[in-house]
């Protein structure tokens, strides 16, 4: 089985950003790029599913110029087959049609039968590359997953994914797929400088357009329907507020603009007394708000209604 | 001649939620602009709200109100969302622009959405308008929120994901209520790609704090460790998240992935129960917009509680233990 994992090299958004006014690039002087934090999820997993019988192959892609190699030599260092890069003068990588057309190309050419990513990269976040890809290949397509399971007989494959209010469902779906993954909190395995040094002496195969068998016309025919105008630092924005009520006295008023949004509540909302009773009263007010339920368990309640919630 | 603009209608018990209204509001401002009309659109919502449907759409803006109730699916997935809304387009005038809440479903609904009408999307938007030349403009956030980003359309209907809490809630027109439409759609000849075999609960100790619908904070009037070791058993028996204040994280009782306000993460769960928390300003700016808010606290004139819909005066560790009590009796 060959899966392919699709990998982009992003700008640290943790440091200070720079914006180039004309061309509208976004970059981090003195930081060094990374890779997106969900392809690094996606990258885990794939990492779970090698040395499983039949064996698993995994190839990492990514688009970019010789610089994106060093994600890809990160990817070799944790343990991927092989890696490949596609590039070519004038390709737009911050075009999301554009580079989902040469996933689906690539991945035509790989004969995969799973291809895993991110689900948005945390610098452009479009959140809709793996749907393009899915839409090209004709393939099935399930989005924020958290971790899959391959069946032995591989028709299939079996994805958490992660839901509303953080409720997990699992799903069913057919091979070939496509997976895009939610970025968990703890995702990586720590690699030694060693690994990394040795991965950086592995040679990783560069394909232009047309050893992929696209034309740039082709590609340029194909571009994204949104087109950025400009990238800038956030304006502040204003928001409606409703009017002030007239019923409100000047102190209250006072209390609401230095208290923000919230305003003095009712001495009525303020209980005292035995600790039975104001455990009572808590119990009844959780009750009334559909937290808690004295018959059932709270937590699958509340976990069923986030369920009805669509 | 432009179409509609029709806004996906994110509901939770009966009611529209907070984005909903944000979103008709400024679709409406935008539809006058343009000399076109409102269009909600309800899936779902069965259950018994409290005021009508098209009333509560309609005091925000909508014209119209289109229900639909899907038959033949067991789960209404982000897959089977934008299927609907694609048949809508088909029995209804296609819109100009489609406003969907940027939830973690929404941002599916409107990438399968255009993929399905092979327009355009725009993901994590603040605001939109409608450009010189008639075309739409949305600004999003981009780069973990260090930027925003200006994008323009080009292709007709543009989908756009409303980020919640961008554009705030003017005062509604009251009395107007939206025209309200039936429509019942069967998917059951539909091969949907996802075969959901099951729904599991997040366990609330794992989850991150901005997931929670229900979360016990504690503050540094918690006193101490065994107390705290009270609260998270609390917090277990109710199935609800634990956060903390920025002294309680000092002390070492939460880690700093559920510090809750200005130097940690901004919550907004269905309920808040903040347990020895004085409410300083610090931390309020990072819970004030909790559904409900419960506090308990010894200080009677402590700030938490002109938030609090219910404020208990109180020895924290008597009334946790008491709870405790009440809970293993029911």
């Amino acid at each position: 089985m060959r899966i392919m994992l699709c990998v982009k090299q992003v700008v640290d958004v943790r440091t200070p950003l720079i914006v180039d006014r004309r061309t509208s690039a976004v970059t981090a002087p003195g930081t060094i790029p990374i890779l997106n934090r969900s392809d690094l999820c996606a990258l885990e997993v794939a990492m779970g599913l090698k040395g499983r019988t039949p064996p698993v192959k995994v190839t990492a892609l990514s688009i970019g110029p010789a610089n994106v190699d060093k994600v890809l030599q990160y990817c070799i260092a944790r343990g991927v087959d092989d890696a490949w890069r596609v590039w070519d003068e004038g390709i737009p990588v911050g075009d999301p049609y554009i580079v989902s057309q040469i996933i689906s190309q690539a991945a035509q050419l790989s004969q995969c039968s799973l291809l895993l990513c991110g689900m948005m990269s945390k610098d452009s976040g479009s959140a809709i590359v793996p749907a393009l890809v899915a839409k090209k290949l004709n393939w099935p397509w399930v989005n924020r997953v958290i971790s899959m399971k391959l069946p032995e007989n591989i028709m299939g494959i079996t994805a958490l994914q992660r839901g509303e209010k953080a409720n997990r469902r699992e799903i069913f779906c057919n091979l070939p797929a496509v997976m895009a993954f939610y970025p968990t909190l703890s995702a990586h395995q720590y690699i030694s400088l060693r690994r990394l040094r040795s991965a950086g002496n592995r040679a990783i195969q560069t394909y232009n357009l047309k050893q992929l068998g696209l034309q740039s016309q082709e590609l340029n025919g194909s571009q994204s329907p949104v087109k950025v105008v400009k990238v800038r630092q956030p304006k502040p924005r204003t928001k409606r507020s409703a009017i002030a009520s007239q019923e409100l006295s000047g102190e209250e008023l006072m209390w609401q603009m230095i208290s923000g949004p919230s305003s003095r509540k009712d001495d009525d909302n303020l209980v005292r007394g035995e600790p039975d009773k104001l455990a009572e009263r808590i119990l009844l007010f959780l009750t009334e708000k559909g937290i808690f339920h004295s018959t059932k368990g709270p937590q699958k309640e509340s976990n069923k209604s986030d369920s009805k919630k669509k | 001649m432009v179409g509609p603009i029709w806004v996906l209608v994110d509901h939770s018990k009966g009611q529209i939620t907070y984005v909903t209204k944000e979103m008709v509001q400024d679709a409406n401002e935008v539809a006058r602009s343009l000399g076109v009309q409102v269009w909600a659109v309800l899936i779902g919502g069965d259950e018994s709200a409290e005021e009508p449907w098209d009333e509560q759409v309609g005091r925000f803006g909508a014209d119209h109100l289109v229900r639909v109730s899907a038959i033949g699916v067991r789960f209404l997935t982000a897959e089977v969302y934008s299927i609907i809304l694609d048949e809508l387009s088909r029995q209804y005038e296609k819109p100009y622009l489609m406003i969907i809440a940027n939830s973690i479903e929404g941002q599916e609904i409107g990438a399968r959405l255009a993929t399905r009408w092979g327009t355009g999307y725009a993901n994590d938007c603040v605001s939109f308008s409608i450009g010189l030349k008639g075309n739409v403009e949305a600004t999003r956030i981009t780069h973990g929120e260090q930027l925003e980003t200006i994008v323009a359309f080009s292709k007709g209907p543009a989908i756009i994901s409303f980020r919640p809490g961008s554009a705030g809630i003017g005062l509604p027109t009251e009395g107007h209520r939206a025209k309200e439409y039936s429509s019942q759609i069967d998917l059951s000849s539909y091969l949907c790609e996802q075969d959901i075999q099951g729904i599991f609960p997040a366990d609330p100790r794992k989850i991150d704090i901005t997931e929670a619908d229900f979360i016990v904070a504690c503050g540094h009037g918690v006193g101490t460790q065994d107390n705290f070791l009270i609260l998270q058993e609390l917090a277990d028996k109710l199935g609800a998240a634990v956060a903390g204040t920025r002294r309680a994280n000092d002390k070492g009782w939460v880690n700093i992935e559920r510090r809750v306000g200005l130097t940690g993460k901004t919550v907004c769960p269905q309920l808040y129960l903040a347990v020895g928390i004085s409410g300083a300003r610090e931390h309020v700016v990072g819970m004030d917009t909790s559904k409900a808010i419960v506090a308990i606290n010894k200080n009677p004139r402590a700030e938490i509680f002109r938030l609090a819909h219910l404020g208990v005066i109180g020895d924290s560790r008597e009334i946790m233990l008491a709870l405790l009590r009440k809970l293993k009796e029911k």
